[in-house]
């Protein structure tokens, strides 16, 4: 192969000119996305948008989709969209009883930054089940939350911001758990009184080691009700009130489940069902007239085997909190109390 | 091996020169899809902005009587809203007249969402009427049809018909004056003074109907029309309807002879009942 130039020298061109074809193609021109490409929606900003992106969306780059999309909702269930004025005060209590603790307890906003869903999604109704149940919240991937109820939020009311309090605890430890899985021990303390039918069963759930009703669904739901009603209730509550319930109850060797009607469970009184004719026949509106009807064969009943399940599972639950994400559980429900306190002052 | 890779560089040189060769494609509609789709958008949000006295409604819910609105909507995608004053007792703290939101959206057809609460969502809420389905309402609706000064909606979720009206700036007026209470009152009048009467339709001498009205007074709102055909059997037609400011708007039109029925208006000073066809007024006769 006889040439003028040498292999050498016409590699050298070669690599010039592939350099040059190679950034020849660089384009200046801006990138332009489609006006809107997942649907096309016609929508406007207001003032509740800006009051939103300034409390949640800026700090934490957490979206509140308040306006309605079906596609966020499973299609079995009516549910309608929430009241424009209920989503500003639903929001910043939400925010004083979710976020403000987490990070006084962290020291910084990092940890919300980092673990906080991405959406919030808020319906205004219940979301009512066909076996009469409803459901108040979802928490999916990781990504998302869904808030149902919205329109019967209220700031000044403690019963109220209580519900969304636990509501908003409960879907975030969903959340946390999908991030970071939590022992599998937890499961194995009370494995044979999960139920599908939580909702038909009428014993105590505390006499089985549970905190709630709910909790007895299946395990991941124990674990944030746990973290969730702790939270809710507070140290005080929780300790003194919860697990020292003790109201008696008709002698059940004497009075077994369904023989008898509950008149005012406080006051321990009951009646039994074959009595009820006889009552009618005389109650006149006052407690004198039925109270000789009153089962007195009352027990105290016993749920010290319930309260060491329940322990057990607080004993993991605190554990996670601290091995997982550093956060001590206590100091963290401390801080929900004092944010609740002030949320509702 | 040096030779390979001679030829290699000039692959490379190839690839690069050819590599960026671009050839604007034109598009087969002109633009593209999501933007044609914006474009209608545009359109049906212009058709409803664009009533300047804003909308009579009327919506009839799976499981209820026909109900009326008024809607007003603005470019902000604001919608005025003025409720059927019965939704009050359904929901004392929701059925007031207020502002709400609504947006248009491309879904299956394009649809007009009213996204935030307002009085219309008392019908689909899932704690009124039937515990977790309400009234079997909609407040997602497609456009089925269009003229300009009727458009017809069908819901996305349980097929509800919901019909918008153009309305005069005389409606739009009665409307802030709370006219469809006005309304309801004059209706349960007039069933009172036609109690035990019979109604006919008087089109001509041989073309009189008989017409049964059942008004807010019975808790139904349904409008029947009975009579005998050209082959002499006897034919009934009924249609719920929902309250307009001066009318009983059909669900369904009412179709006698060639004439077709689409409101029963009520004449305030008459104290009576006509129809309007062809720009003829033919009266409800109570004999």
């Amino acid at each position: 192969m006889k040439t003028i130039l040498k292999i050498r020298n016409i590699k050298l061109i070669l690599l010039a000119s592939i350099a040059i074809s190679i950034f020849s193609c660089k384009k200046n021109d801006k990138l332009v996305l489609q006006d809107n490409y997942l649907g096309g929606e016609v929508s406007g900003k207001t003032a509740l948008d800006s009051a939103l992106n300034v409390l949640l969306v800026k700090p934490y780059n957490i979206e509140v989709k308040y306006k309605w999309d079906q596609s966020q909702f499973d299609k079995q269930y009516t549910i309608v969209p929430p009241r424009v004025d209920k989503v500003l005060p639903a929001m910043t209590s939400l925010k004083q009883v979710w976020i403000d603790p987490y990070n006084a307890e962290t020291g910084s906003d990092l940890f919300m930054k980092t673990y906080s869903p991405k959406q919030l999604i808020l319906a205004g109704s219940p979301i009512l089940t066909k076996d009469g149940n409803g459901i108040n919240g979802l928490a999916e991937g990781g990504l998302d939350i869904l808030l149902s109820d919205i329109n019967s939020t209220d700031p000044k009311d403690k019963a109220k911001v209580s519900d969304l309090l636990h509501l908003i605890h409960h879907e975030f430890t969903h959340i946390l758990n999908q991030k970071k899985a939590y022992t599998t021990d937890f499961n194995v303390i009370t494995p044979s009184d999960y139920i599908a039918d939580w909702y038909n069963s009428p014993v105590n759930p505390l006499a089985l080691g549970f905190i709630s009703g709910y909790a007895r669904k299946e395990p991941v739901e124990d674990f944030a009700e746990t973290v969730s009603w702790m939270l809710t209730w507070g140290k005080d509550y929780y300790e003194n009130t919860y697990l020292k319930q003790s109201t008696p109850f008709p002698d059940p060797a004497l009075y077994p489940a369904g023989s008898y009607y509950t008149y005012d469970p406080n006051a321990g009184q009951y009646y039994k069902v074959s009595d009820l004719p006889a009552i009618l026949k005389v109650y006149n509106g006052t407690l004198a007239s039925i109270s000789p009807f009153f089962i007195k064969e009352l027990v105290k009943p016993d749920y010290s085997a319930g309260v060491a399940k329940l322990r057990k599972k607080e004993a993991i639950v605190v554990a996670y909190f601290k091995s997982a994400y550093n956060i001590d559980f206590y100091s963290l429900q401390t801080n929900v109390q004092k944010s609740l306190a002030n949320a509702t002052k | 091996m040096k030779k390979y890779f001679f030829y290699t560089y000039i692959l490379f040189l190839l690839a690069g020169l050819f590599g960026c060769s671009k050839k604007d494609e034109s598009l087969v509609f002109g633009n593209a899809a999501q933007q044609r789709a914006l474009t209608d958008l545009k359109k049906d949000q212009l058709l409803l902005t664009s009533a300047p006295y804003g909308w009579k409604a009327v919506i009839f819910p799976g499981s209820d009587i026909g109900r009326g609105f008024f809607f007003k909507f603005n470019d902000q995608n604001q919608v005025q809203t003025y409720p059927d004053p019965s939704l009050k007792l359904i929901s004392p703290a929701y059925g007031d007249p207020g502002i709400s939101s609504y947006q248009l959206k491309s879904l299956q057809r394009t649809s007009l969402i009213f996204d935030t609460y307002s009085s219309l969502s008392i019908l689909s809420d899932p704690q009124n009427g039937v515990r977790g389905s309400g009234y079997s309402s909609d407040i997602e609706f497609s456009f089925t049809s269009a003229s300009s000064d009727t458009i017809r909606f069908t819901g996305n979720f349980n097929q509800t018909p919901m019909t918008l009206i153009k309305a005069t700036a005389a409606e739009y007026d009665a409307y802030q004056k709370d006219g469809l209470q006005v309304f309801k009152t004059a209706l349960i009048n007039y069933s009172t003074s036609i109690m035990g009467k019979k109604l006919n339709l008087a089109i001509d001498a041989t073309h009189n109907p008989e017409c049964t009205i059942v008004t807010d007074k019975d808790n139904d709102r349904t409008f029947t029309l009975i009579y005998t055909d050209s082959k002499g059997v006897s034919q009934k037609q009924t249609t719920k309807w929902g309250p307009t400011v001066n009318s009983l708007f059909f669900q369904t039109p009412i179709l006698y002879n060639d004439i077709v029925i689409n409101e029963v208006f009520y004449d305030t000073a008459k104290l009576s009942m006509y129809i309007m066809w062809k720009g003829k007024r033919y009266e409800i006769v109570a004999s």
